[in-house]
């Protein structure tokens, strides 16, 4: 296959094997442990079922979106804490929802050019211990008083103090809120159901798909889970808490827009939970993973990322695919499974219908035939990110690895993941299952 | 060849010692004597042209560690003990009435006599290296400080620190040292003698403890009578129960020579304090030095220091950096703890995830303990957390170069798992069992390479017991123990070798003491009588109350596995089967031989018991409990020597005072046999033999026990 952006001698890129946490809601199961401690059960358990050496490394790649204040550069927290021998370096990548991607894509990128053979990386998020911050009026305030010396300037600072200055910024709402154009990623969803004209019933119905595929495949998902207790330690998690078995449109319908009240159609039904949980993942050289004497699940062909209008962001996944494309020369119907991210229901269906879009394809994508149609047997057959939430930065990882698990059970041998990022972009990523 | 090496580099006296073959300085009273003579030719010629004079260690990171206890040992009169320490007192008496400031800069351990030498001085210096102790360990060989220890110490950190760090015997660290005004400075290593002579040259007031605020109080004299000494005393005595006669002795010694005054007419510049204090200090030293609890506890000492070097087996040990634990129950949650707070990965598995939960909250609640008693940090308690993995399944194993099995004590469970695991691990993998008395060579007989395989066991709490067996089947080979001893000491546990019989060597000598005890109940002693003659022996807690401890069901399990091993000799008394039937689990239950409220404190005898177990009722008097109790593992003991179980005499008593807390004052099981002589025990079993075969004595108990 000529696949590799045209240059056939190129140092090919292996995935040996992964593993996650499960993912639970933000303020469940997992709420007590933060990113660190997620990123090291996830670490020492790749390192568990593959039984490396963690010393063979030459460099621990790890995404993450809100780095723990306690733990700055959280990629090397996690591989001290997971058991990785000081002496390898390690490094933490943020490129916002598709973190987890970067983290593969960086050891990628870094094999390609020649600078090391074998990456432990993966995604790490507990959205439950995002912080509240201090508002700027009252840092500004706090350090006018911690300066002030004499007990008269100390009242004089007490004086100038407001309770208004403690009303709280919310870190995961700023978080989840684009800089530049200032709207929140659930706007962003509202903005593609307008633009692509989807009603909130294709809206549930989609998110009720999402649950009712991830509770079928509860089993297969078990596969790369590596179950772990609660940090209290009162409980054992071994499965994704996301899903729900009675869901219904009827529930689904009950759910009152969140993000747009007065008109609009996205719910926190038809969106993504936001998800604590952590992935890894061992990138190699094929050389390295001959000398090694392992097998390799999967192999990555090659990735991409694309720019566009942060207000729709959503539409990142198709952008980016089409870069992809055309330097692999694949066609959209040249993968056998397809997983997209979920971060809204409105997002995942604008993006099916710029993908088979021919007007989309000209417009906005310079090309003079649509990229194709995702037929849904393909797409997210394990569920995705409605049901089993979004760890943002783990995401990523997750999807392929997910991705390779069921090319891997389904014997089926070309995969794509993709997601949308916050920011407005994409990112790409084609597989083949070894 | 001299171990002082004296010399003067621009107006500064620097004393080194280097006491030769020893890797670490030694004083004895040869090295005293030396010192006296150049202190005397210093004083002589040098004394008006120096500045000051530096003590220090020409051993690089070192200090003093101490008196020579071999030297120790060899006094043999009270007398003699006194003239000892009144000479060593003279000598570093000499450094302090120079006429010139000294300085001792400390590099390493500085213990004992060391730490005497250096309060002698008019400055103390150390270097900022996290393994030095300093202190005054006396009292744990049953003596108290003789060189002046006990009249100076109290100068420097005031009395209520001073009579905590000589009672307990704690060393504490250079930052507390610091804190504490022992030290009067702590700098890197490289510039400690240069830090030496920077206060040699400024000549700083010299540090005196100074009693400030509420608790000055209770420094000074009436209060310090009334409340600090008998409330120090008090809670010595605590732990020490009137078995250690050194902590009434240094409470008395410093109470009665806290009012003293130093001469007023002496111009010395180091710490000088009144004669009549270290005339008594030398007196009571001369005291206890001939008691037989010293003895007992030098003897102890000896043999901890031996066991050290202690190596049989000719092999270099397999590096271990990964450890797999089979079994979450509480000795394989113990184990684990243990081995990730010593530093390794650990991965902990079990077929059910309660388990493994409830492993991982007591390692929680062990390392929180330790956190709070300030043995480690919040960040190194998450860290050795962290280090511990579980699951349900096989995964980490292949990493693992050591694999112990924790899992139910019975033999075809334990086949099945070590079978199972060790198609999982590396060809060099050691495998452990941590059976508690089960065959290692029937479990071996189910492994492809038996010679890997040896048992590992640990005593509950792992975390608290110092105590190791490794057992060696017929087939371990000596990678195997040497792994698994340096192993054992990694996790700073005392290791012995014993040999594949059944009990090994602990239970088989505890488990007929517990079932004496038993025997004892039943025919009509009360439980709490049976436990007060143990604890006055000097037991940490009585027989009834241990095997509440251990597991009423645990205990039974044992014991009857011993009697089939051993037949009439182990026989399990009637009671101990009713007490077992009736779903009685000691602490843990709720109910044993005695009641336990929710936070498992004893509430009381369990009234229960009467309804159980019928009971004779024969008066018994104490003495012939204690001869029950304690000639029933002697006898024993050294029927285990008969048949080799232990090497020697010594493994015993390393192993009883270890692996049960017996009482160390007593030297060892075996030790204590000695000191009552052959004779007197055959003399004292003879009433007692036709109780049973428990009580007839080996063939080779006079060789023995002479």
């Amino acid at each position: 296959m000529t696949s590799e952006s045209g240059v056939k001698d190129r140092e090919k890129v292996l995935i040996l094997d992964g593993v996650r946490t499960p993912l639970c809601k933000a303020g469940t199961d997992l709420a007590g442990w933060n990113a660190v401690e997620l990123g090291r059960m996830a670490f020492r358990a790749v390192l568990d079922r593959t039984g490396l050496d963690p010393g063979v490394f030459d460099e621990v790649i790890v995404g993450c979106v809100g780095q723990p204040s306690e733990a700055q550069n959280v990629a090397r927290a996690v591989a001290l804490a997971a058991g990785v021998p000081r002496s390898v370096p390690a490094v933490t990548v943020h490129r916002n929802c598709a973190s987890g991607f970067e983290a593969i894509t960086t050891a990628a990128e870094r094999i390609r050019l020649g600078r090391g053979q074998i990456y432990l990386v993966g995604g790490t998020e507990s959205m439950s211990n995002y912080p509240l911050l201090y508002s700027k009026s009252f840092t500004d305030w706090f350090a006018s008083f911690a300066k002030a010396k004499s007990p008269a300037e100390k009242l004089a600072a007490l004086v100038r103090f407001r309770p208004g200055m403690l009303k709280p910024r919310i870190g995961v709402v700023e978080g989840l809120t684009d800089y530049s154009c200032g709207i929140i990623m659930g706007k962003t969803a509202e903005n593609l159901a307008v633009e692509f004209s989807i009603s909130r019933r294709e809206q549930d119905e989609f998110a009720l798909m999402s649950h009712q595929r991830a509770i079928a495949a509860r089993e297969r998902l078990a596969e790369e889970i590596s179950p772990v207790p609660s940090a209290d330690f009162s409980k054992w998690i071994d499965q994704d808490n996301g899903p729900r078995e009675n869901q219904s449109m009827e529930a689904l319908g009950k759910l009152r827009p969140y993000f747009d009240r007065t008109a609009g159609t996205v719910t926190v039904g038809n969106a993504c939970p936001i998800t604590d949980g952590a992935a890894a993942m061992i990138v190699l050289s094929e050389s390295r993973c001959r000398s090694l004497g392992l097998q390799a699940k999967g192999r990555l062909l090659d990735w991409k990322y694309a720019g566009l209008d942060p207000h729709r962001m959503g539409l990142g996944p198709v952008f980016a695919t089409a870069r992809l494309l055309e330097a692999t020369n694949l066609r959209l119907s040249d993968f056998d499974l397809v997983e997209l991210n979920e971060a809204f229901a409105a997002q995942v269906i604008a993006c099916e219908r710029a993908f088979a879009s021919k007007e989309f394809a000209e417009r906005e994508l310079g090309r003079s035939l649509p990229l194709g149609t995702l037929d849904r047997e393909r797409l997210n057959v394990n569920g995705g990110a409605i049901a089993l939430g979004h760890p943002v930065g783990m995401t990523g990882t997750r999807l392929v690895l997910t991705l390779l698990e069921e090319l891997r059970r389904r014997e089926k041998t070309l995969g794509l993941a993709t997601l949308c990022i916050g920011g407005g972009q994409g990112g790409a990523v084609a597989v083949e299952r070894i | 060849m001299s171990a002082w090496q004296p010399r003067i580099e621009e107006e500064i006296a620097l004393l080194g010692l280097d006491v030769p073959d020893k890797k670490q300085n030694v004083l004895t009273e040869a090295i005293m004597k030396e010192l006296d003579a150049i202190l005397t030719d210093f004083e002589q010629t040098a004394a008006k042209d120096v500045k000051g004079i530096v003590i220090y260690s020409a051993k690089p990171g070192s200090f003093i560690a101490g008196a020579d206890v071999r030297e120790i040992d060899g006094i043999t009169s009270s007398e003699e003990g006194r003239i000892k320490a009144a000479l060593g007192q003279k000598i570093l008496n000499r450094i302090s009435l120079l006429p010139v400031p000294s300085v001792a800069a400390i590099g390493g351990y500085c213990l004992g006599g060391g730490l005497e030498m250096a309060l002698a001085c008019t400055y103390r210096v150390a270097a900022l290296d996290e393994k030095i102790r300093i202190g005054l360990p006396e009292t744990k060989l049953g003596i108290l400080p003789g060189f002046g220890g006990t009249q100076r110490l109290p100068l420097l950190v005031g009395m209520r620190e001073a009579l905590g760090m000589i009672l307990a015997g704690k060393t504490v660290d250079v930052r507390k040292a610091l804190r504490i005004g022992l030290l009067d400075s702590a700098v890197a290593p490289g510039l400690l003698v240069e830090e030496a002579i920077r206060f040699l040259r400024e000549r700083p007031r010299p540090h005196r403890f100074i009693p400030r605020g509420f608790s000055g109080l209770l420094e000074r004299a009436p209060l310090r009578d009334w409340i600090l000494f008998p409330k120090a005393l008090e809670q010595a005595e605590k732990k020490a129960r009137g078995h250690y006669p050194a902590i009434p002795a240094v409470v008395k010694l410093m109470k009665e020579t806290a009012a003293l005054r130093p001469p007023e007419d002496v111009t010395g510049k180091g710490l000088i304090v009144a004669p009549e204090g270290l005339a008594r200090e030398a007196k009571a030293f001369g005291k206890l030095v001939v008691t037989d609890v010293s003895r007992n506890l030098r003897h102890l000492f000896f043999l901890t220091e031996a066991r050290k070097k202690y190596a049989p087996y000719e092999s270099e040990p397999g590096v271990v950096t990964y450890a797999g634990v089979l079994g979450a129950g509480t000795m394989g949650g113990g184990i684990a703890w243990a081995l990730a707070n010593a530093g390794w990965d650990v991965r902990l598995k079990d077929i059910r995830s309660e388990p493994l939960l409830g492993a991982l909250k007591t390692a929680e609640e062990i390392g929180r303990t330790s956190m709070k008693r300030r043995r480690m940090t919040e960040a190194e308690f998450r860290r050795a957390m962290g280090r511990i993995a579980v699951g349900l399944d096989y995964f980490g194993f292949r990493r693992a170069e050591l694999v112990v099995e924790a899992v139910v004590e019975r033999m075809e469970v334990k086949q099945a798992v070590l079978s199972e695991v060790e198609r999982r691990v590396r060809a060099d993998a050691v495998i452990a069992t941590n059976t508690s008395g089960l065959s290692i060579d029937e479990m071996a007989s189910v492994l492809v390479h038996p010679g890997r395989f040896a048992g590992l066991h640990f005593f509950n709490p792992v975390h608290r017991m110092p105590l190791v067996e490794i057992i060696r089947g017929e087939k371990t080979d000596d990678r195997t123990l040497a792994t698994l001893f340096s192993v054992a000491r990694r996790l700073g546990k005392t290791p012995i070798l014993v040999e594949n019989r059944p009990g090994f060597l602990v239970n088989r000598i505890l488990i007929p003491y517990i079932l004496e005890a038993i025997r004892l109940f039943t025919e009509g002693a009360d439980v709490r009588a049976i436990d007060r003659v143990a604890e006055r022996f000097g037991m940490p807690m009585g027989p009834l109350r241990l095997a509440d401890e251990v597991g009423l069901d645990v205990g039974f399990h044992v014991a009857e596995h011993l009697e089939r091993c051993f037949g009439e000799r182990m026989a399990l008394p009637e009671a101990m089967r009713k007490v077992f039937e009736a779903g009685l689990l000691g602490r843990k239950g709720g109910e044993g031989f005695y009641r336990y409220d929710r936070a498992g404190k004893p509430v009381g005898v369990n009234p229960r018991l009467s309804a159980l177990v019928p009971r004779a009722g024969k008066a018994i008097p104490e003495t012939l409990m204690e001869d029950r109790l304690f000639l029933v593992m002697l006898v024993e003991a050294v029927r285990a020597l008969e048949e080799r179980v232990v090497g020697t005499p010594e493994d015993v008593d390393i192993g009883m005072i270890y692996g049960t807390g017996f009482p160390p004052f007593r030297g060892g099981l075996i030790r204590w046999g000695v000191s009552l002589g052959g004779a007197a025990v055959l003399r004292r079993l003879a009433p007692l033999s036709e109780l049973g075969e428990r009580f007839r004595p080996p063939e080779i108990l006079k060789d023995i026990l002479g």
